[in-house]
């Protein structure tokens, strides 16, 4: 179904419209939340708050771009439990892809004035000067946490090949953040 | 400890360039990388030559380095790049394995989650077993499994022949693994039960506890727990047509959404305990889908309604279809 009648439906309080946004993007969003937090019952969760969220919030949102939408959501709510999770030593994990971000801008250097999305906008702005798939590969990593195995095998790269293009637009943005006064 | 907030900040970029990321890597930009890289191989025939003598002399000497190491023996799939990456090598299970780190998360410091040896993958855990406490995994290190070449040793639980939980010495250090999945992902359940539960026909299996999921732990859900209760299944037909069942399914990709409270009433957490004193315990039902599946997002294919109708029964299953939309838990907007 296309997203702007599962929007109308919302709109609609039609409840098959959470059902729709589930089969299209419930896979998309389980990944996402799964590469966080490697628990099937904490993703499933997520997603489901995500679809409670969604069904909350449409209206009187309406979204340009539903799988954008849903995907911030879930990735929202995963990494709000993964830092529950973390800080209340029921788990003593972190996925890689985010020990990597430490490494670009860790908390301590974050510049205390400057928004989340006032970086998010930087961000945009740094990844639109990327090759496409330099863009993509480390959105696939930074955003949807996939690993890099899986990765390589969506560009049919080799795991080396992603591992050295990610370090080098880490350390490009690293510079970037810097020169826009994000990293102190 | 925090998740990072640049991690955050990235879920604010811009909604278009996330559209692009999830469509990359199709079978359109496979096409145009395709393209790219039949256009890079028009050299001059010249060019290439040499460049296979490069590769050929770049490569013997690699093979020499490597196999004077003794890295591995039998024919690897995958060796590393450049040194200091993960080492990847395909092995079957019953050779010596080769030991791989693989990326996965940290567990308290460690940058270990699962190791994969040959075509398994361990999961950094106690599987049930000691405390965490490497003196008590040294005395529960049984015979040897299998050896590595880096000198690791990997032990049966003492009295047991299964892979179900290994111990791994490592420098003078023990640890516990228990088995987690086979790679690649699309495997007969019947390898689970046959390389690591040594399970090779019904009368290895006793008997087959039901319990009640434990999806949903509010009071209404625990409520719902004790009604339905726990059952056994130990009549020898009903087991073997349940080892049937079992050795009949696949593991696949496939992605199964919790379908809320509805869940405790259709689905089922499965003990199914063996010969020789070992378990399997993370095998669950889920008759909404008509599918066995595992914490970790193990996901075994459709069952024939044959099955499933006698699954349902025997276990004594009943929920309403009617009642399947999604039930989100209550919580704020993100």
């Amino acid at each position: 179904m296309d997203d702007t009648a599962i929007i109308e439906r919302c709109f609609a309080r039609d409840e098959t419209a959470i059902r729709e946004i589930s089969e299209k993007y419930g896979k998309l969003c389980y990944s996402i939340s799964y590469n966080l937090l490697h628990n099937h019952e904490d993703a499933e969760e997520c997603v489901n708050d995500m679809l409670f969220a969604v069904w909350n919030a449409i209206p009187p949102t309406r979204p340009e771009n539903l799988g954008a939408f849903v995907s911030k959501i879930v990735r929202n709510q995963s990494l709000k439990r993964l830092e529950y999770q973390t800080s209340a030593k029921r788990s003593m994990e972190r996925t890689v892809s985010i020990e990597e971000l430490d490494e670009v801008l860790p908390d301590e250097r974050y510049a205390p004035d400057v928004s989340d999305e006032e970086v998010g906008r930087l961000i945009s702005r740094f990844l639109r000067k990327q090759k496409d798939t330099e863009r993509n590969v480390f959105l696939r990593r930074y955003y949807f946490f996939d690993s890099v195995s899986e990765i390589a095998e969506r560009y049919s790269f080799t795991e080396s090949k992603v591992k050295n293009m990610l370090y080098r637009t880490r350390n490009r943005l690293r510079k970037y953040l810097i020169k826009e006064g994000v990293e102190i | 400890m925090k998740t990072n907030r640049l991690a955050e900040a990235i879920g604010n970029i811009d909604n278009d360039l996330i559209e692009q990321a999830v469509n990359s890597g199709t079978d359109a930009v496979r096409t145009t990388e395709r393209k790219e890289s039949v256009q890079r191989r028009k050299w001059p025939a010249y060019s290439s030559v040499a460049a296979c003598l490069c590769v050929a002399a770049a490569a013997a000497f690699i093979v020499a380095v490597v196999w004077k190491a003794g890295i591995f023996r039998k024919n690897p799939a995958e060796v590393p790049a450049t040194p200091g990456e993960d080492t990847v090598i395909d092995y079957p299970i019953d050779s010596d394995a080769v030991l791989i780190l693989s990326e996965g998360t940290v567990i308290g410091g460690r940058r270990v989650e699962f190791q994969r040896v040959g075509n398994v993958l361990f999961d950094h855990g106690e599987g049930g077993i000691g405390n965490g406490n490497a003196e008590d995994y040294a005395g529960l290190a049984g015979e040897l499994a299998f050896t590595s070449e880096d000198g690791s040793e990997w032990f049966h639980i003492k009295g047991s022949d299964k892979l179900a939980v290994v111990i791994c010495k490592k420098d003078g250090e023990y640890s516990s693994w228990a088995f987690y999945d086979f790679y690649p992902y699309d495997y007969p359940y019947a390898e689970v039960l046959d390389k690591i539960y040594t399970v090779r026909s019904a009368d290895d299996v006793l008997r087959i506890v039901v319990n009640p999921s434990l999806s949903d732990m509010t009071p209404e859900g625990q409520k719902l727990q004790k009604q339905i209760g726990t059952l056994a299944i130990t009549d020898d037909k009903s087991v073997e047509r349940f080892y049937n069942i079992l050795v009949s399914m696949e593991r696949t990709t496939d992605i199964i959404v919790d379908a809320g409270p509805e869940s405790v009433k259709a689905n089922r957490y499965l003990t199914i305990e063996l010969s020789g004193g070992t378990n399997i315990t993370n095998l669950k039902y889920d008759a909404i889908n008509g599918r066995f599946y595992e914490s970790g997002g193990i996901v075994y294919s459709v069952l024939s309604a044959e099955d499933r109708a006698w699954l349902e029964s025997v276990m004594n299953i009943s929920y309403n279809p009617e009642n399947l939309l999604p039930t989100p838990s209550p919580t704020p907007l993100p």
